[in-house]
């Protein structure tokens, strides 16, 4: 048995996820995630949004690991035009707890606040992350990452081309 | 020879075979409220699909051409679009995106109003009005002058004169039977749909919604991650189709490509417990609507844009969109994904995520259109007047609201476009 996750090491790994999306090193970012690992973004303007399933509903992003991948190759192409060049990001994590665990991992909610600085524009994006932490070696990795944005509707964001 | 356009914004020369559109109409704040005046004030827009109202009393808010309004259904299964504001003051009354009631009360002073038929029962007050106050009507919730549904497909038209919404879907009629006729149980709208805005005139995403020539160049990384999923076939490639004008500004390209759709086309990746429900769905298709059309509507890949701006896009996903103008140089979009009723479970979950990964804000491909949009409008806006060319494809002789051309040309456009111009310019009023 390992010794069970700390709300440290948890807020430690996820400064540090930040941290490598903001220096736009998804290559990086992408290992943070285990093989069965998934990235969601589910709908804006639902109730449910951190239990929403996306084999039910319309998904803003649902990304299984292969598609992570993808997601990352296209990124960091000069052909991925809404982000080339790539914008500015910072990406904001407070209000850490954990859930508790299942048997899937532990469960860790946090709030956040990303900003993304693009043709002299700032526009923010914030919500609550729900994620689902494993050990992984001395680190930790992510099975699932969910960020639920708090918007009604994509005003004045439009999209989401760099990852939350 | 220069033939004369209606409106001298749009400047067409056979000869040369060019067909050029002023782009002051992506920016000139003049030209947007002749839009509105004129495109959103007389024809038919899209108001909802059917299944969003399905049972008596259900009913959804939304703005659509400037209008706040509450579609509903009543108890007899008819439909009604309402302006969504008080008779007394004008107080939005419904505040709901979406919900089901037997009234609707103002938050104001208490009108109440009968949710199905937009009837006023109660004004919260005990005196000061005398007895048949209302008797004329005049304090019932307003009516849109008309609303009239296709296929389940319901619009609306702020005009009364206007001509019947089937005369006015001309060529279109027949596309949207090709998405109606997927299902012999219906088409429904699936949760989630999005709401945005975004950088650059609304016109911009008409043209983009139907505009195959783009594909290759911009959404080129989207290609290279298609073609990870389907080994050994080129999509760009092996795409093959037209794309034409439908009569009264709407017009669509058809093509046939192997990307994949519940229904009907299996490809690989959707795993090989979904192969045999799809091919039933196929048999199903064969059996209800002949080999021919089954085929058609199976395995051929549509986008369909009705005049002025509803979106169907029916390709890797299905897809309903409505763009609205948010000032000269923003837009507005609603966003539905559509399914079949009672859809396996299975094959639910592949529609979406076929859908997600091209389509949609966090998808592959719609950000960088996005962005195509934001770099237009920039160009437009911060460089000296010009012209936009819209002549790929164009013969001498073009009808140009028939037009026929490859799915890569812009016949689909110059059909908008030539609607579109006379409509600002007073020739067309669509009116019986």
């Amino acid at each position: 048995m390992s010794a069970p996750i700390t709300r440290e090491e948890v807020a430690g790994f996820l400064y540090r996820e930040a941290r490598l999306l903001d220096e736009w090193r998804l290559p990086e970012w992408e290992q943070l995630f285990t093989e069965d690992g998934r990235y969601l973004v589910p709908p804006v303007g639902i109730e449910n949004a951190g239990t929403a399933d996306p084999a039910t509903m319309l998904f803003l992003v649902a990304d299984d690991r292969g598609r992570i991948r993808q997601r990352v190759l296209r990124l960091m192409k000069k052909t991925a035009h809404a982000e080339y060049p790539h914008s500015r990001t910072r990406h904001l994590i407070s209000n850490i707890e954990l859930l508790g665990e299942d048997s899937r991992g532990t469960k860790v909610s946090a709030y956040f606040s990303t900003y993304r600085i693009r043709r002299r524009e700032v526009i923010c994006y914030m919500g609550q992350l729900f994620y689902t932490l494993v050990r992984a070696g001395d680190s930790l990795a992510i099975r699932e990452k969910r960020a639920c944005l708090d918007l009604d509707a994509l005003m004045p964001q439009g999209t989401l081309a760099f990852i939350l | 020879m220069n033939s004369k356009t209606q409106t001298g914004f749009v400047q067409v020369d056979r000869e040369r075979r060019r067909f050029r559109v002023d782009r002051r109409t992506y920016s000139d704040a003049a030209i947007l409220r002749r839009e509105c005046e004129t495109v959103f004030r007389r024809c038919w827009l899209y108001a909802g699909h059917g299944s969003e109202i399905a049972q008596a009393g259900d009913f959804v808010t939304r703005t659509i051409g400037g209008y706040d309004l509450i579609l509903t259904r009543d108890r007899a299964g008819v439909t009604h679009a309402f302006f969504n504001s008080c008779t007394h003051r004008g107080s939005t009354v419904c505040r709901e995106p979406s919900g089901n009631a037997r009234v609707l009360t103002c938050p104001y002073h208490g009108w109440v109003f009968d949710a199905q038929t937009g009837k006023l029962r109660d004004q919260a007050a005990k005196s000061g009005y005398p007895e048949g106050f209302n008797a004329d009507g005049v304090y019932d919730l307003r009516k849109v002058p008309r609303l009239e549904s296709y296929r389940d497909f319901y619009f609306i038209n702020y005009d009364a004169k206007a001509v019947s919404l089937v005369d006015y879907l001309a060529g279109a009629a027949e596309f949207l039977d090709l998405v109606a006729d997927q299902s012999d149980t219906g088409m429904e709208i699936i949760a989630g749909g999005q709401e945005l805005h975004t950088s650059g005139n609304w016109k911009l995403l008409i043209e983009n919604s139907y505009d195959a020539y783009h594909g290759p160049t911009l959404h080129r990384s989207y290609f290279e991650f298609l073609d990870t999923r389907v080994a050994g076939q080129n999509m760009v490639a092996t795409q093959k189709g037209h794309g034409f004008g439908l009569g009264n500004g709407h017009g669509a390209f058809e093509i046939e490509l192997k990307s994949g759709r519940p229904v009907a086309q299996w490809i690989p990746p959707f795993g090989e417990e979904a192969r045999p429900k799809i091919e039933a769905i196929k048999h199903e298709l064969i059996a209800r609507l002949g080999a021919e059309r089954a085929e058609r509507v199976a395995e051929h890949q549509r986008n369909l844009i009705i005049f002025p701006n509803l979106v169907i896009n029916d390709n890797i996903g299905l897809s309903v969109r409505t763009v609205y103008p948010h000032g000269p140089d923003k837009l507005m979009a609603y966003v539905w994904a559509l399914g079949t009723r009672n859809e396996d479970p299975l094959l639910r979950k592949i529609r979406l995520d076929n859908y997600l990964t091209f389509v949609g804000p966090g998808g592959f491909a719609t950000p960088d259109d996005f962005e195509a949009f934001a770099l237009c409008q920039r160009g437009n806006d911060f460089t000296p007047p010009a012209w936009s060319d819209i002549s790929k494809g164009m013969t001498a002789d073009e009808d140009f609201l028939y037009a026929k051309a490859d799915f890569t040309d812009e016949a689909q456009m110059r059909g908008w476009w030539a609607q579109w111009d006379r409509m600002l310019g007073g020739a067309e009023r669509l009116e019986a």
